[in-house]
């Protein structure tokens, strides 16, 4: 551990031991981001529609959010074309869309919905799913040409999902 | 030598045991179902179906912090876009795989047993 003992004594007085061990600062912003961890996050004025073929993934997307809000309006559909009716349906905020999906896969159908988007300003904030990036890795560029504004690495991590959600939250890009 | 990490998926989950029994469960059959896939892609020899069930199952074993299983399925996966030659090698890496994975289901099951019975209470 890089510490130190030493030992200095004398006969018929006693024995003095120094006992010194080398720790770093803790560091504070670390403390806080892991109690944020278990902060609540009030999505009850956010629409989301998870777009997610696997019936598992669909139900762990859907306990992730709830970790952390307990207010959720979320509407999960299983393939592109349902989400292209969907969101024609309805005006959603974030969009947590898989990329291998049956028929249309995820990247085309963030294009189509681009497509409808086009000439409006509330443009939903799309997030793509998949398992073609690590966790480390910034989100591929290309998956931003196809409309998407951020990817989430999968297996989905609760914290990395409500962190990039809460990202667009904050820099108030929803609308 | 065990499979599960339970530890792992709890903190994930923010100690919500309901939450990790119920992943369990539904994992353990979603596992089964796509091992089920990647079997009958292999028989038939469908690369292209194999390739489907292969990136399902990565994920959810990735979501289970099975690292070695991936590794194993990323082995078939190579060996399927090669040729039939190594036909062989791809069924006894899929006899390993299977083996492997039925202890994990065996060990997912046990642990929503234990579970359910926490949960219950």
């Amino acid at each position: 551990m890089g510490g130190a003992v030493t030992v200095s004594s004398e006969l018929s007085k006693g024995t003095v031991f120094h006992l010194s061990i080398p720790f770093q600062k803790v560091n504070e912003d670390a403390m806080t981001l892991k109690e944020d961890e278990h902060t609540m996050v009030d999505l009850g004025d956010v629409s989301i529609l998870a777009v997610e073929d696997n019936p598992f993934n669909q139900i762990v997307l859907k306990d992730n959010l709830e970790l952390f809000s307990e207010n959720l309006d979320l509407d999960v559909v299983g393939n592109g074309y349902e989400a292209i009716e969907a969101v024609q349906r309805k005006q959603y905020n974030i969009i947590l869309m898989d990329i291998q999906l049956p028929g249309i896969d995820g990247r085309e159908t963030a294009q189509r919905i681009q497509v409808l988007y086009e000439e409006q300003e509330n443009k939903p904030i799309i997030l793509g799913i998949t398992a073609g990036i690590s966790k480390d890795s910034d989100a591929d560029a290309s998956f931003r040409d196809f409309g998407f504004n951020d990817v989430i690495a999968k297996p989905v991590d609760p914290n990395d999902l409500i962190n990039k959600i809460t990202k667009f939250l904050k820099t108030d890009e929803l609308h | 030598m065990s499979y599960i990490k339970l530890s792992l998926l709890e903190t994930k989950l923010k100690g919500r045991k309901d939450l990790v029994s119920k992943h369990l469960e539904l994992g353990g059959h979603q596992l089964m179902v796509e091992i089920n896939q990647l079997s009958s892609a292999i028989n038939a020899n469908n690369v292209e179906d194999a390739q489907r069930a292969i990136h399902k199952l990565k994920s959810l074993l990735g979501y289970f912090y099975q690292e070695d299983l991936v590794a194993l399925l990323e082995k078939i996966k190579a060996l399927l876009e090669e040729d039939a030659v190594n036909e062989p090698l791809i069924q006894e890496h899929f006899v390993d795989f299977k083996d492997f994975t039925s202890q994990l289901m065996l060990e997912m099951k046990q642990a929503v047993d234990r579970y359910g019975r926490l949960v219950k209470r």
